[in-house]
């Protein structure tokens, strides 16, 4: 298990210096120029002096030497500075990425307590009028791009009936519920749900419905296995033949793609972010991309890929716990 | 003789499918005594599966009982809810299923699986069920069961695993045992360790068994009594010595004629019943083997035979001799 982990924990590395180095080349193949984008309101500028500033800031290397230094700056734990904002990308990123967390794992949540539920009774009413219902829900799911999704969330719930705001995000949720706890009234944790509703439930949908069609059929494939008939033949009370046998088994198609999803949700959440204004690091990387801002898009990509490989991981080691049948060497 | 423990009268299980309905189980007679074994064969889709599905109460949908009594020591279970066959299942009637690599769950492990029986059917936890799970395990011939019991069905070879089937479902002294083809699925040499398992189990319990199954070397090794199924029906019931040694019904006579002999062997071909067995939604009229029987009658071609008694002991549904 040890040595699995370290493999494990190489590949990742590798996969991440993949990542960045494509991500570096990609970003100077977009049209535009940073220092142009830079200097916009600085109609005295000359041509000379923005190549000055190009020589400074190294954007004149070579590719891969700019590469190369910045592979040893992450290495020294310096992800670059922001040509736009002018400060260190660890700090821009650190302060925003704490809502794209809140924002992806509240979307998993949701996502999950839509799917389980309905999956399990769309396979335990099999071709029923809510096994039929659950099929338009998830074919309906899984078609509505996200931002078309939030847009339409925004017009009917925040502008027609007002029951939830349209974008921004109160207090964090850690924070509300530090607030909560200590007793300082449920005020600001209710707040931060309320501004959680929306774009999660847009960010979170498609894989709701995605999940919805996976469990019911892995539900379906497994009640129809011998070790069930077997388990009822052994005269166990429905709810343990249920709860014990069968949904276990069914869970682990559903948690091997677990991870990739929550990665889709990481992707997704620079649409929505855009979309709810919510101040994550989605939304930080796609004005990155608007401002030509490489070392700025470049520390986003590097941090979301660490994310990725890092849930991807875990998954994996989850997996042996539910399916023992997993092996490692 | 021994008591009846086991009395089937004229059941029925039908299966509703597009094509139409499946007499899966068409009229079944079939009485069981205390400590019998009985054989109950006949080739694939014959419905001995959902005969021994239909005493445990668990045919599954589009699958139902549409008629007849299944008299359980005097109790028809057909009539029972599903809560009262709940508590038989497991406890006083159980089933052994054909293939073990698929009948054990592949996520729990075997001490999990074993204890549970004695958890909700006896009430008893941790220690005890454990204990009572590790003389399940040496009674069936598994070696070391303490460093075995928690290991995952995975772990075990097929033969293995079918001793911890057998094991579940004996662990209550069931006083009735389905066997549904339990050596099918295994090596020829393995199949000989598990019927020494059943043989060993039927000296030291009391339990009727009935032994579903296709191969009749099975049977001999096992049953003192043999019911052959044709289409749904039983159409001869004796003892051992008599169906093998005097068979009555022609069905029998073939399938009987169909196992391999060593001694004839390289002299004579294989002999096999012509055709195959008739589409489950398509019975024919009359007697239902009547286009695969080479004694085939007039009255055959009308009227169904019903099962009679011959000799003592002895009941044939044929309307021939």
């Amino acid at each position: 298990m040890g040595g699995f982990v370290f493999r494990r924990v190489l590949y990742s590395l590798i996969v991440v210096l993949c990542v960045l180095f494509i991500v570096s080349l990609l970003v100077r193949i977009i049209p535009g120029d940073p220092v142009d984008v830079m200097m916009a309101g600085n109609p005295g500028m000359t041509e000379q002096d923005k190549e000055q500033i190009r020589q400074q800031l190294g954007l004149k290397d070579p590719v891969l030497v700019q590469f190369e230094k910045y592979i040893v700056g992450v290495v020294h734990g310096d992800l670059g500075s922001s040509l736009r904002f002018r400060t260190p990308n660890l700090g821009l990123i650190s302060t925003r990425l704490p809502a794209t967390l809140e924002l992806t794992l509240f979307s998993m949540l949701i996502a999950v307590i839509i799917a389980v539920p309905l999956g399990i009774i769309t396979a335990l009413k099999q071709d029923s009028a809510v096994d039929y219902g659950g099929s338009v829900f998830a074919l309906i799911g899984i078609s509505t791009p996200n931002f078309l999704l939030g847009i339409i969330l925004i017009l009917v719930f925040a502008v027609e009936f007002k029951v939830f705001p349209a974008s921004g995000q109160a207090d964090p949720l850690y924070v509300a519920i530090g607030k909560a706890v200590t007793g300082q009234g449920l005020g600001s944790l209710g707040d931060s749900l309320r501004h959680l509703v929306l774009p999660s439930v847009a960010l979170g949908m498609a894989v709701a419905a995605a999940n919805v069609r996976m469990i019911r059929s892995s539900m379906l494939d497994v009640i129809r296995t011998d070790y069930i008939r077997f388990a009822k033949a052994k005269g166990l009370p429905g709810r343990v033949v249920f709860a014990k046998h069968a949904f276990r088994n069914a869970l682990i198609p559903t948690v091997t793609v677990l991870g990739l999803q929550l990665g889709q949700l990481l992707g997704g959440t620079f649409v929505i972010e855009t979309v709810f204004a919510w101040p994550g690091i989605g939304r930080l990387a796609v004005q990155a991309i608007f401002w030509r801002d490489y070392p700025l898009i470049q520390a986003v990509v590097l941090v979301t890929a660490i994310m990725f490989v890092t849930i991807n991981l875990l998954v994996d080691i989850i997996y042996h716990w539910i399916d023992p049948r997993i092996r490692y060497d | 003789m021994n008591e009846v423990i086991l009395d089937i009268q004229n059941l029925e299980t039908n299966f509703v499918t597009k094509k139409g309905i499946v007499r899966a189980v068409d009229g079944v007679d079939l009485q069981v005594r205390r400590g019998e074994t009985l054989g109950l064969v006949g080739e694939s889709g014959c419905g001995k599966t959902v005969l021994g599905l239909s005493i445990m109460g668990l045919v599954d949908s589009p699958g139902r009982i549409t008629g007849g009594k299944i008299l359980f020591k005097g109790e028809d279970l057909v009539s029972k809810s599903s809560e009262e066959m709940r508590q038989l299942r497991g406890d006083r009637i159980s089933m052994i299923f054909q293939d073990p690599t698929v009948t054990l769950n592949p996520v729990l492990r075997v001490s999990q699986q074993l204890e549970e029986v004695f958890r909700y059917h006896r009430g008893m936890k941790g220690k005890e069920a454990r204990q009572k799970s590790l003389e399940l395990l040496s009674l069936v011939g598994i070696p070391q069961p303490e460093e075995r019991i928690d290991r995952y069905p995975f772990e075990f070879s097929g033969g293995m695993q079918q001793r911890v089937v057998i094991a579940i479902a004996v662990a209550l002294n069931p006083e009735l045992l389905l066997a549904d083809e339990p050596t099918t699925a295994l090596d020829v040499t393995v199949q000989a360790q598990i019927i020494k398992v059943l043989k060993d189990l039927k000296q030291q319990k009391d339990s009727a068994i009935i032994l579903i199954t296709h191969d009749m070397g099975v049977v001999a090794e096992l049953c003192e009594t043999v019911a052959v199924t044709y289409a749904g029906n039983i159409i001869e019931q004796g003892d051992l010595e008599t169906i093998l040694e005097r068979p009555s019904h022609p069905y029998t006579v073939g399938l009987i004629q169909s196992i391999p002999k060593m001694e004839e062997h390289g002299k004579a071909r294989l002999t096999a019943i012509p055709g195959t067995l008739a589409d489950p939604t398509e019975i024919p009229p009359g007697c239902k083997f009547h286009p695969r029987c080479s004694r085939a009658e007039e009255v055959c071609k009308k009227t169904r035979p019903v099962l009679r008694e011959v000799s003592p002991g002895h009941k044939v549904a044929c309307h021939l001799d």
